[in-house]
């Protein structure tokens, strides 16, 4: 009889945890915590919508959540998927996992960095660049476009994160895209004729060049902001000779959703001009997407940049096979 | 037959968490398409497998080595201070892979770890200083359980002889050890990827996300197979019976005063690296409240994941006694293999089969992660049965099986066996405190995670915090370390 009553009561505290009289949306946040958690927070005090959040790690950046959003496709339980890079975004959106975007969200953000069907937004993004070792030969002639990497004078000085995940991934997809099959091989057989150093992250490549291993890594712009604020004095440089590419964070609502009016709320609010403006400013030095959004001195403005215009769809299917490719080559024969 | 079904409950954890979605899952990718010469995938792919494989035994057996050398020490003199070393040992084991790799890089990474060994020998070194703790608690272990007349035998030899007799008698414990840790050390991928080395995790997990998914089946089974010698080595090859606790005190003892210097040398890297975290997380002044604040912050999300590792890894460590202690080879055969395999090749298949299932309430509840855990702990659970069901005297064990079943094994046996079984808990609670890729894919969101938390920390270089995190590890494990064993140790009468 006693058990009976511990189990009734169990049942009962089970049942009561279920009841929600708060408003509640799940977001899947692969941008960093540092910087998304006090724009989640923003939002939360703005319209007393609790953000249920969960972030991923540096190494398998992207990926991790991505693949959570396909897992659970069945019976989604994120609500809104932000996605620190467009690529696998468009690949979610072409395989059907996302809803369209309320109107007006996003509103003034340029055509090239939304889908033509309102499943997802791009905004605030960061910048593909190399760090550098300060008080090296790399401050004073840095290499401007990716081929340079692989020049003698760099051999072994040169440290890239595993090409598989996050930006890095995005990165080799897009330059795959753009200069074609053939000589994506070509320059990815240069890199490892000249010993790159390959590392788990671009946070590991930025160390690296932090710590001497290496002179040259390449990385994002916000990784190399966030120990400049620490202190630290690591020189950068765009890959201007390529085009300077940047990579977009991008909203999209998830199709099913269980909070399909909190998700609508929260995609307006995150694609909103303030929200940028609040990147730009963070430690994560974003780059607005909009021309009007106001950057502190110290930020980046869309307008100096000049970015590449890229083919999402195009880069997007591109991506199983760069990414293949790259691990064949760099990984595989080291 | 009706003792084998009576076993199965202790098997329904790893049949609902692992077995049943992971093979539903190889249907659906099609690796049954595959032609059976596919297993293992291409040969680039066999070649990561060769260097996970050659990774995992050179860190186990460096470990083991490093583990019998602090046993033996340990076990055979006395001297000022071991509660103190044993406890500084331990330390590397429950600060977090991440936090290990990047304080053991950042002091020597610039200067001495330069190309290739950097790499794979860099990896197996951080790898054996990570887990030598372990193979020293194991025969430690096994060393306190000898016989009362052969510890008494071993204290009338001169004590150097002593010393190698000591050794010479735990090899046939070291062997287990190194299976044991070779299993455990398959899967790692966080201190080998600070090291720039790639192993099958990371390719596996690559393949399942971006890619053909029935590759990454291919190139687990190809683990399994690499690995299956060492997994029926340590299943069927069962430990002698009949021993006893009888190490009893440290009357008798040598004093030696090499042993003593010995351990210092040996503790040094130890205290070395956590000198180096106690300096780095002390806040600066101006630091003091915000540092103050994350800390709280650090102490609560510990305190949380606490009872959950504790439940995860209590289920997998009683599971494997129930079945060691029914003979049940195949049962620990079928209990050891998710150890093997990545965590995120579990947790992909549990979130693709069973959590549909699952009524939507569930969903805020970590259940699915714990799940995916405790499957992931089966080869501590399996090793730490198999140990425990042998301590108990051959005459003992045959007495209480003419009880009933359920009496004799939960009122006879099982008490008998916690000393070894709880040590074995403690271990598993570490490894799930510090376990990402399941948690990465299946914590329910806003579940507070000390090893994600960690990641994120040491992204920003927020190396201050992240310090004071891994110390708190470090210490709570020691604590619970402590309370666990304390009942364990020699005692002067």
């Amino acid at each position: 009889m006693g058990r009976l009553r511990v189990l009734g009561v169990l049942f009962l505290l089970l049942i009561g945890c279920g009841g929600e009289d708060t408003r509640t949306v799940t977001i899947y946040c692969s941008h960093d915590r540092a910087h998304s958690q006090k724009i989640l927070d923003l939002f939360e005090r703005d319209t007393g919508i609790e953000v249920k959040a969960v972030f991923d790690t540096e190494a398998t950046k992207t990926v991790g959540l991505a693949q959570r959003v396909r897992s659970e496709k069945a019976r989604p339980r994120c609500d809104v998927h932000w996605s620190n890079e467009p690529l696998h975004a468009v690949r979610l959106a072409a395989d059907g996992f996302y809803d369209v975007l309320p109107l007006g969200a996003g509103e003034g953000i340029p055509a090239v960095w939304r889908d033509p069907d309102r499943l997802w937004c791009g905004f605030a993004g960061r910048v593909r660049v190399l760090a550098l070792a300060p008080e090296t030969a790399a401050i004073d002639s840095p290499p401007r476009q990716l081929s340079d990497l692989a020049m003698e004078r760099w051999r072994g000085r040169v440290a890239i994160a595993d090409p598989r995940f996050g930006t890095t991934a995005s990165h080799m997809a897009i330059v795959r895209s753009r200069i074609g099959p053939d000589r994506y091989r070509q320059l990815l057989e240069s890199l490892r004729a000249n010993d790159v150093q390959m590392v788990s992250s671009n946070s590991s490549s930025r160390d690296r060049v932090l710590s001497g291993e290496a002179w040259i890594g390449l990385t994002d712009t916000d990784d190399i902001e966030v120990v400049r604020r620490r202190g630290s004095s690591l020189g950068e440089e765009f890959l201007r000779g390529d085009g300077v590419l940047l990579l977009p964070n991008v909203i999209a609502i998830i199709k099913g959703a269980p909070h399909p009016e909190e998700a609508r709320e929260l995609a307006q609010w995150l694609l909103k001009k303030e929200v940028e403006e609040s990147l730009a400013a963070s430690s994560s030095r974003q780059v607005p997407l909009r021309r009007e959004v106001p950057v502190p001195p110290t930020g980046l403005a869309i307008s100096e940049l000049d970015p590449v215009e890229v083919d999402w769809k195009d880069a997007a299917s591109q991506l199983p096979l760069a990414i293949r490719e790259a691990e064949r080559i760099l990984l595989d024969h080291r | 037959m009706k003792r084998d079904i009576g076993a199965f409950w202790a098997l329904l954890a790893v049949m609902i968490g692992f077995y049943f979605p992971v093979i539903s899952m190889m249907i659906h990718d099609g690796l049954f398409e595959a032609a059976a010469g596919d297993i293992g995938g291409s040969s680039s792919s066999q070649l990561v497998i060769l260097t996970t494989v050659r990774i995992a035994t050179l860190s186990a057996i460096l470990a083991t080595l490093v583990g019998l050398f602090d046993a033996v020490l340990l076990a055979g003199t006395r001297g000022p201070a071991r509660v103190l070393i044993a406890g500084m040992l331990l330390a590397t084991f429950l600060i977090p892979p991440a936090a290990l790799a990047s304080a053991v890089q950042g002091v020597i990474g610039s200067s001495t770890l330069r190309a290739t060994i950097r790499d794979e020998l860099g990896a197996v070194c951080m790898l054996a200083f990570r887990w030598a703790p372990v193979a020293c608690a194991m025969l430690l272990g096994a060393a306190v359980l000898w016989p009362v007349q052969q510890e008494r035998a071993l204290r009338g030899l001169s004590p150097r002889v002593a010393l190698f007799v000591r050794a010479r008698c735990l090899v046939p414990q070291a062997l287990r050890c190194v299976g044991l840790l070779i299993l455990l050390l398959i899967c790692a991928s966080e201190i080998p990827s600070y090291a720039g080395v790639e192993t099958i995790s990371q390719r596996v997990y690559a393949r399942l996300t971006v890619g053909n998914a029935a590759e990454g089946w291919q190139l687990a089974l190809g683990m399994l197979v690499a690995v299956a010698p060492v997994l029926l080595f340590l299943v069927w090859k069962l430990p002698l019976s009949g021993r006893s606790q009888g190490g009893g005190t440290v009357t008798g003892l040598p004093r030696l005063r090499g042993a003593d210097l010995l351990l210092v040398i040996r503790s040094t890297p130890v205290l070395a690296l956590v000198l180096i975290l106690a300096i780095t997380a002390w806040p600066r002044a101006s630091e003091m409240a915000v540092a103050g604040s994350e800390f709280v912050d650090g102490v609560v999300g510990i305190f949380q994941e606490l009872p959950r590792a504790f439940i995860a890894s209590s289920i997998a460590v009683i599971c494997g006694w129930r079945l060691a202690d029914g003979g049940h080879r195949w049962g620990l055969l079928l209990l050891c293999l998710p150890t093997v395999l990545p965590g995120s090749l579990g947790a992909l298949a549990l979130l693709h089969v069973v959590r549909p299932t699952l009524p939507l309430i569930l969903d805020d509840l970590p259940i699915l992660l714990t799940l995916a855990q405790t499957c992931k702990l089966g080869a501590v659970g399996a090793a730490a049965g198999l140990v425990a069901s042998r301590v108990i005297p051959l005459s003992e064990s045959n007495s209480s099986r003419l009880l009933a079943p359920v009496t004799g094994r939960w009122r006879v046996r099982f008490p008998r066996a916690l000393p070894v079984l709880l040590p074995a808990v403690v271990i598993g609670v570490a490894l799930v405190m510090g376990e990402v890729e399941a948690t990465l894919l299946m914590a329910p969101a806003g579940h507070p995670s000390p090893a994600l938390e960690l990641h994120q920390l040491l992204h920003f270089r927020n190396d201050e915090q992240a310090a004071r995190i891994a110390l708190l590890l470090a210490l709570v494990g020691s604590m619970l370390a402590a309370i666990v064993v304390a009942p364990l140790r020699r005692k002067d009468k």
